[in-house]
């Protein structure tokens, strides 16, 4: 699904990443964990295609195609999406509208409105997500963990099938972290195709939606790659324990 | 004009006193206007006014004793258009909401004052102004004369362009730039409206 070869990325002629090598394939979940500050969340900025983050050097390809050629919209069109680490609030703008633009630039068709409303409460039902979410200003007013929550909701709706989670579990509580973990492995479960990259520094959230494969990042690249056992050495070790070992 | 518990739409100048409940919507008028309007005691007023005309508006609010105004004004111009808000406190216990939010792509002026002279007491007064200039300017004086005792005034100003990391965030969704655009000023334009009513007819009135 995605393959990432030496990329390099700066921002404000910063590096951040350097040689980055990382692949993720069809149903795998993959966790990226790593200390504050090393560049987990660049990595999904840049794959979503964040303009203050510049691909220096190295290459992306989502199944088979470049996708530094393609700009924000497509990768999201082609299925990429981002739940972001602090959603950013849209005043005067409500859930409603966001998924009605999103729904019909992504089909082509103007949507029916009685489907696309009964689709929406569906969602919400099943999420345990108020319904008055619906005509909300887009995560105006809302906690942190009720902005994850919505972040999942228009993941419901946009239905993508690479999902990056930055940090998912900051914020939350722990019924919370629960509950969306949950929403989440039964999302992927519903399609083989799907796949899921983490971006976390604690092994809570792995405790719901088990890896495949755990990569840390340090010194602006993945050092050491294992399974799920990895994430719990680290639990006890911690990252710089780790940094020790592999040097 | 007396205006006692009653909705009406204007698109002229005028001279009201409003005692009661009541309502006043304006939408893209024909010419500039000029509106006095004195509440007097224990009424209640609200004001939607929306604008895509180059044609001025000029508001002088008096308010006696236990009033309540609330004024919600949007704009979208490609002209030249100035906005002059003045409110006059006579007496007590009233309350004051102004909330202007616009699209300018024309020149934009605006003076809004809160006067709150000395001898009144327990007033309130909030000023909301937000404006996006995407293609064009604006200027705003937002003032408030407060010699008031017990007094409660907030205001809020902003002049922006478009947020690019809303702007990122929308197309991470799959909105192509020009819907985000037309998205987040459909917000400053139809967003603070409360009255859903009003926002039909605004949107009905565009299309014809």
């Amino acid at each position: 699904m995605l393959k990432i070869d030496n990329l390099t990325v700066s921002v404000n002629n910063k590096i951040i990443l350097k040689d980055f090598n990382m692949e993720i394939k069809d149903s795998e979940v993959v966790a990226l964990m790593g200390p504050n500050g090393v560049g987990k969340s660049t990595i999904c900025k840049v794959i979503m295609g964040d303009p203050n983050y510049i691909v220096e050097s190295g290459s992306i390809t989502y199944n088979n195609e470049d996708l530094l050629k393609m700009d924000v919209v497509t990768r999201s069109k082609k299925g990429i999406y981002l739940v972001n680490q602090n959603p950013i609030e849209v005043e005067g703008v409500t859930n409603a509208d966001l998924l009605r633009s999103a729904v019909e630039e992504k089909t082509n068709e103007r949507i029916n409105i009685f489907k696309f409303d009964k689709e929406l409460t569906g969602i919400c039902d099943e999420l345990d997500i108020p319904k008055s979410f619906i005509h909300r200003d887009v995560n105006v007013g809302m906690s942190g963990g009720e902005r994850k929550k919505n972040e999942i909701l228009h993941l419901y709706m946009l239905k993508p099938d690479f999902i990056m989670l930055d940090e998912l579990d900051s914020g939350l509580d722990v019924d919370n972290l629960r509950e969306l973990s949950l929403a989440l492995t039964k999302y992927l479960n519903e399609d083989k195709k799907r796949s899921c990259l983490i971006v976390t520094h604690h092994t809570n959230i792995l405790e719901y939606i088990k890896p495949n494969k755990v990569n840390i990042l340090m010194d602006k690249h993945i050092v050491e790659t294992g399974d799920y056992s990895l994430a719990k050495k680290i639990e006890v070790s911690g990252f710089k324990g780790e940094e020790n070992e592999t040097k | 004009m007396r205006l006692n518990n009653k909705s009406i739409d204007i698109n002229d100048s005028v001279n009201i006193d409003v005692l009661g409940n009541s309502k006043i919507n304006i939408i893209n008028p024909d010419s500039d206007i000029k509106l006095n309007i004195h509440l007097k005691d224990n009424s209640n007023l609200i004001i939607n006014d929306f604008n895509e005309t180059k044609n001025d508006i000029d508001y002088n609010i008096i308010q006696d004793n236990n009033s309540i105004f609330n004024m919600y004004h949007t704009f979208r111009i490609s002209d030249n258009y100035n906005i002059n808000y003045k409110v006059n406190f006579l007496g007590n216990n009233n309350i004051n909401n102004v909330y202007i939010h616009g699209v300018s792509n024309g020149m934009v002026s605006m003076n809004v004052d809160g006067i709150l002279p000395s001898g009144g007491e327990n007033n309130i007064v909030n000023e909301d102004i937000k404006v996006l200039t995407i293609h064009g300017s604006c200027f705003i004086s937002p003032m408030l004369h407060v010699s008031n005792l017990n007094v409660i005034a907030n205001h809020k100003t902003a002049i922006s362009k478009i947020d690019e990391n809303i702007i990122f965030y929308l197309e991470s969704k799959g909105i192509n730039r020009a819907s985000a655009e037309e998205l987040i000023e459909n917000g400053y334009l139809y967003g603070i409206y409360e009255d859903k009513e009003f926002i039909k007819r605004i949107r009905s009135d565009i299309n014809e």
